[in-house]
């Protein structure tokens, strides 16, 4: 695998836009209960960080071209090219959200709004990401499994990183606990998809005809990274279940929610992204 | 980055590479002319001669044995397509088909080594060129072709098995498959080629029928 670039660019984007959206949400949550100062003090840091991991993932992603000097061509073919039109929405994408942030910054106040705009231009980015790989010649990419397992990484990886931001003081322990659980059923969305369209990702694989004429036999690899997969989806299985957890004592009462738990479903969820997107690049 | 020399259109009808599979013995010839003549490094080839096997023996039922074994070898290289998906897929516009003669080139002032033009083609014609960091592929000798003379490929087979001209022409002497065991199914990116099958290369479609 040699793909690192990628891996590294497509994880931090989706996850900086999972944190944007969650963001929004929180924000809006936070604003009926905190006062703006307040508000912006529990926002800061995941309004700064996701700004930070989608910089550093396009930053990757420049290391992955062989002759950057040329990078500013690439925005010439939005008329048929995915990468161009990716290019130009993770642009749009940290500008808003670069954006935001300043703002907030400066006025020492939230802006949901724009985290929510930022976060619906990131979801058009990665739907871009999946178009793609979708419009390859790579047989185990050129599938709706792509855009199940980008979207996933949204909706577990960037939910998990923004509640382990917003999961603190001064927000209060029932809205930790409803951040938690918007997190939860994010994770339990994305496995619930990964499950409806494996089978028929694994019937187009087996009706698939490898030409002779490509430099990789991405079947073999798909079937050889079967462990890794496995272990993703486990590790995945593991953080819902440690999740569920964490909330259930809290049904009844609200208490505070133990960081560390918190820490540890985003760190499995973190693993279970990883794997899996290792296996997704590995072509040989 | 290699420096990039536009050549006007070597013909006003689209080109194409007839291959006589039936005919190839694999001898490489042709891909290891292609190198020299390109200066290509181990492992970058724009001419690639690919062997392909399959078929078994099967019981007749009376104590014997049928076999419908094949094993062949296929020359390929970048098929100058009429519907190619690596300039449709090229971020930069720098993979382009010209007006006339419909060569595909990579033009060197704009491409950025993505790499999206090797993952999309299903031939494998683009190959990353590791010492500019760019993509590169089979011109068409174009070089050759504008002054007069032939691909090297073509002028190097000692069989005759590779022939170039207005795939019009081709399709017309030769017929027009292009779709045989091995190749990818040719309405993916209208290759402009046309193969005479070796024996087995059509084992698939033959069984269906």
């Amino acid at each position: 695998m040699n793909e690192w670039p990628l891996l590294i660019f497509t994880l931090l984007v989706q996850a900086s836009v999972g944190m944007a959206l969650i963001g929004a949400l929180g924000g809006y949550w936070l604003r009926r209960t905190l006062t703006a100062e307040q508000c912006f003090l529990a926002l800061r840091p995941l309004m700064l960080l996701a700004p930070i991991l989608a910089a550093i993932g396009l930053l990757a992603s420049v290391m992955h071209l062989g002759y950057p000097l040329n990078a500013f061509h690439a925005l010439r073919h939005v008329a048929s090219s995915w990468l161009s039109r990716e290019i130009l929405l993770a642009s749009l994408y940290l500008g808003i959200v670069g954006l935001a942030a300043l703002l907030a910054l400066l006025t020492r106040r939230a802006y949901p709004s724009l985290l929510l705009l930022g976060g619906l231009v990131g979801l058009a980015d990665v739907g871009c990401m999946a178009g793609i790989y979708i419009n390859s010649a790579v047989v185990t990419w050129m599938h709706l499994n792509t855009a199940v397992a980008f979207y996933g990484t949204v909706f577990t990886l960037g939910m998990m990183l923004g509640v382990v931001t917003l999961c603190r003081r001064p927000v209060s322990p029932p809205l930790m606990q409803r951040l938690l659980l918007t997190a939860l059923l994010g994770c339990i969305a994305t496995a619930a998809a990964h499950w409806l369209v494996t089978p028929g990702y694994l019937h187009f694989l087996a009706q698939a005809v490898q030409p002779v004429t490509l430099p990789f036999d991405a079947v073999a690899a798909f079937l050889h990274s079967a462990p890794l997969r496995m272990a993703s989806a486990a590790l995945l299985m593991a953080a819902i279940a440690l999740m569920v957890l964490l909330l259930y004592p809290t049904h009844q009462r609200a208490t505070v929610l133990p960081r560390s738990g918190i820490m540890v479903a985003a760190v499995l969820v973190l693993l279970a992204q990883a794997g899996s997107r290792y296996a997704f690049f590995t072509l040989h | 980055m290699s420096t990039f020399q536009e050549f006007p259109p070597v013909s006003d009808r689209q080109l194409g590479f007839f291959i006589d599979s039936s005919r190839c013995s694999g001898c490489k010839a042709c891909q290891v002319a292609c190198k020299d003549k390109n200066n290509l490094e181990v492992g970058r080839r724009f001419r690639r001669v690919y062997e392909v096997q399959g078929g078994g023996f099967i019981p007749t039922g009376n104590g014997g044995l049928r076999n419908n074994v094949f094993a062949y070898t296929l020359s390929i290289s970048c098929n100058h397509c009429s519907d190619p998906v690596c300039t449709k897929n090229c971020p930069t516009t720098a993979m382009h088909k010209r007006p006339g003669d419909g060569i595909v080139r990579v033009n060197t002032d704009k491409c950025v080594g993505c790499g999206y033009c090797a993952w999309s083609c299903p031939y494998g014609a683009p190959q990353l060129n590791t010492e500019t960091g760019q993509m590169s592929k089979c011109d068409f000798c174009i070089d050759l072709q504008a002054n007069g003379d032939v691909p090297v490929c073509v002028a190097t087979c000692p069989l005759g098995a590779i022939k170039f001209g207005p795939i019009e022409e081709l399709r017309a002497r030769y017929g027009t498959l292009s779709d045989v065991n091995g190749l990818p199914d040719s309405t993916l990116t209208r290759p402009n080629l046309v193969v005479k099958a070796h024996q087995g290369a059509q084992q698939e479609v033959n069984n269906d029928e």
